[in-house]
């Protein structure tokens, strides 16, 4: 048998020390690895206990052939050994389904993030997660876009501005020529170069996409 | 104690402790011990497990555990010798998760609880705190290498916040900057080229 819960170990660290916007490919051999741990403990508890039932039998049976009463005991109190052994059964089963579930935590909330972050499931992260952790996403993706929807949710997009902004506007300067684009001001030309001040929950959007940039020089602020 | 599915949790729990085992594990033997050649481990017998699979045992009264060697005397002493002595780092990553757990094994002992508050009060106001108020970067560097995981993490937060704080102050600056300046220097000259005292002259007269 394979050194208790190593494994799980191994794959929650995978997740952890990874970098913390990206997500790890999901590990479906070491995920596999961990199953077949619990399987292996819930094999030798069955056997233990079976042995131990066995043992009890017998017992009884050679008691009631002596005295012709129904004897007692004979079970894992007799075997405390047995118990022990039970325990650690039980506990590593345990512990490796917290672990399993530790990773998937983890994981599920990195993808929510993506969703706030970027609003659409970057090609990079969609390859790293299982087919359940898309399904997750779309369903989760759904659910948030229903909340903010006009007509069913509250009318407001929450992902704009997840840390306030200092002011209305902001300062950016275009990074990649996004042609001719509407604001509330009126049509504006988004060429690559031009610094502008746009009002902040505009800008967000290209922002995010990597159309602008913020510029902090102090002498445009 | 941290939530359940948290990941330094369950890391802190890896910890091996020194158990023996009252009344032997039936099949387990070479499992728990790797060096061993038996099936089974005998009653009496001490192997290496991690925390997570003393506390049941413990709480069954199957099993009994020895002190870690970092709990025990010798570093109780060098702990309350100075807050710098010893390197949490390598020896006990998790020393305050770990600690807490084993204490609760024995029901809380003052004495055990006694020493682990004093060790972090003293390694906060020694380490910690000076650290973040006045230190250079090798010198952050080499105190980072001695501390624990949590004291790590507080540190870090302690750090992160100064520098927020430090950036708030530089934003104010620029701003104070802008102020127009007081109009003392023109108005001065101004009483000077009427033949007036000005204010330095009258204070001497």
């Amino acid at each position: 048998m394979s050194a208790f819960g190593k494994r799980g170990v191994e794959l929650l660290k995978e997740v952890v020390n990874h970098e913390p916007d990206m997500l790890p490919s999901y590990n479906e051999e070491l995920v596999r690895l961990v199953f077949s741990e619990i399987d292996e403990h819930y094999v030798q508890a069955q056997r233990v206990l079976s042995a131990v039932n066995c043992n009890q039998q017998s017992q009884q049976e050679g008691e009631e052939e002596d005295t012709g009463e129904q004897a007692e005991g004979g079970g894992l109190q007799d075997k405390p050994a047995d118990a022990v052994a039970m325990v650690i059964h039980y506990e590593s089963i345990a512990r490796n389904k917290r672990l399993l579930l530790s990773y998937i935590a983890q994981r599920v909330e990195r993808l929510k993030n993506v969703r706030w972050q970027h609003r659409e499931l970057p090609e990079s992260v969609a390859e790293a997660c299982s087919p359940q952790e898309l399904e997750f996403y779309h369903k989760y993706d759904q659910l948030l876009t229903k909340h903010m929807s006009k007509h069913e949710g509250i009318g407001h997009d929450l992902t704009l501005d997840i840390l306030p902004p200092g002011d209305n506007f902001v300062a950016v300067r275009v990074v990649r020529d996004a042609g001719m684009q509407l604001f509330s001001s009126g049509p504006l030309g988004l060429h690559e170069g031009a610094c502008l001040r746009l009002p902040a929950d505009e800008a967000q959007p290209f922002l995010i996409s990597g159309v602008l940039k913020l510029d902090n020089r102090k002498e445009f602020i | 104690m941290l939530d359940l599915l948290h990941p330094l949790e369950l890391f802190s729990e890896e910890t091996p402790v020194e158990t023996t085992f009252r009344f032997g594990v039936t099949g387990l033997g070479k499992t728990l011990d790797a060096g061993s050649s038996e099936h089974d481990v005998q009653p009496g017998a001490s192997v290496e497990a991690p925390l997570w699979l003393v506390r049941p045992l413990v709480g069954r009264s199957m099993a009994s555990i020895k002190l870690p060697t970092i709990y025990g005397e010798r570093y109780q002493r060098k702990l309350n010798a100075g807050a710098d002595c010893v390197s949490l780092k390598n020896l006990a990553p998790y020393f305050y998760e770990v600690g807490n757990k084993l204490n609760e094994m024995w029901e809380r002992s003052p004495i055990f609880s006694d020493f682990l508050v004093r060790t972090f009060r003293s390694r906060y106001y020694e380490l910690i705190s000076k650290g973040l108020n006045s230190m250079t970067g090798e010198e952050v560097l080499l105190l980072c290498s001695k501390l624990s995981v949590e004291e790590q993490q507080l540190f870090e937060g302690g750090r992160v916040s100064t520098v927020c704080f430090d950036s708030w102050l530089q934003m104010e600056r620029p701003a104070a900057a802008r102020l127009p300046q007081p109009r003392q220097t023109r108005k001065r000259s101004a009483e000077q080229a009427a033949g007036q005292p000005t204010l330095k002259q009258a204070i001497r007269v």
